[in-house]
């Protein structure tokens, strides 16, 4: 058997037809997981660009709470939160606002370590549970996202309950709890 | 001529990002209103090919909405999709007895979004 002879028995193999087939089965695999992903980006573009616009363009101290309310209840999943001014330096909190909570105060100081002061001062949100959407058991708090102005955290977000629906927190959800620590603080600010 | 979505909702970060998604992934063009009572006269005056929208607003819900704009001649058949916070039974319920043809729960997943506009318009 020549050299063109072999070529051609193997081009012409049930095994060649078979990679062949397995070949333009996975590509079209990898290229429909490419599209979802490309698509799932774009959602989550549109949810973290319509954050940006909303806190960008509110008027007023009022109009900025109530944008980060419809960002955390329309685009996160959470209908409860509390609004905390702060003041690193004296370890000064007080409450500046609050929504679909009467009395959170004992399950937010309980969960409020120095560690998890230091994270916040730091700039960093921290989530009350970082790998699933149900809180930790006895407590009721999600996230604590901090609210910088020029490089210190003035604020913070606490996020208590999950809506039912809302199973998971994925790294694009951490991408809009960032929104707000960038963005919220000279929303809320800058008329003062 | 590209089919139209009337977006309702009072949350303007809401109605946004729902604008956002439809432009960039869906041939389809979109018209808002921020009221249930704005949203009634939106659908006759746009004559929209779906419309989506939130429940609870202010002036009118989007439960009497529906009602409102299934009662309407011109837009007796058009595909009514409520958008809600709670997904409770009852609720959705409520939603299916107002006329609506199906729902959808926040926060909207785009994926999601887009695959029920596009079962209702077409590609």
């Amino acid at each position: 058997m020549n050299r063109d002879d072999r070529a051609h028995c193997w081009v012409t193999s049930q095994e060649f037809q078979d990679w062949i087939g397995e070949l333009i089965k996975r590509y079209e695999n990898e290229s429909e997981r490419l599209q979802l992903l490309l698509h799932e980006q774009v959602g989550q573009d549109a949810r973290v660009e319509a954050a940006q616009i909303r806190l960008r363009e509110s008027v007023d101290q009022a109009d900025a709470l109530e944008g980060i309310r419809e960002i955390v209840a329309n685009l996160f999943g959470s209908e409860e939160m509390v609004l905390f001014g702060v003041e690193p330096v004296r370890a000064i909190w007080w409450t500046m606002w609050s929504f679909g909570v009467t009395d959170p105060s004992n399950e937010i100081w309980e969960s409020l370590s120095t560690a998890v002061t230091n994270t916040l001062f730091a700039g960093e949100l921290y989530l009350a549970n970082p790998t699933a959407a149900e809180p930790k058991a006895g407590s009721n708090v999600t996230a604590f996202v901090p609210i910088r102005v020029e490089g210190q955290t003035v604020a913070v977000l606490v996020i208590l309950r999950l809506l039912r629906q809302k199973t998971t927190i994925d790294e694009a959800d951490l991408d809009l709890l960032r929104v707000i620590t960038e963005k919220a603080g000279s929303a809320l600010f800058k008329a003062a | 001529m590209a089919k139209k979505v009337l977006l309702v909702d009072d949350s303007t970060t809401t109605l946004l990002m729902e604008q956002m998604i439809v432009s960039r992934r869906t041939p389809y063009q979109c018209v808002t209103a921020s009221n249930g009572l704005e949203a009634v006269t939106k659908a006759t005056e746009e004559n929209p090919d779906l419309v989506l929208m939130d429940v609870v607003m202010p002036h009118m819900n989007g439960f009497e909405a529906c009602r409102k704009i299934r009662q309407m001649e011109k837009t007796r058949n058009t595909p009514i999709i409520l958008v809600t916070t709670r997904g409770e039974e009852s609720y959705v319920e409520a939603g299916f007895q107002s006329g609506c043809n199906d729902y959808i729960t926040k926060p909207i997943n785009s994926n999601e979004l887009v695959s029920l506009l596009t079962s209702y318009l077409g590609e």
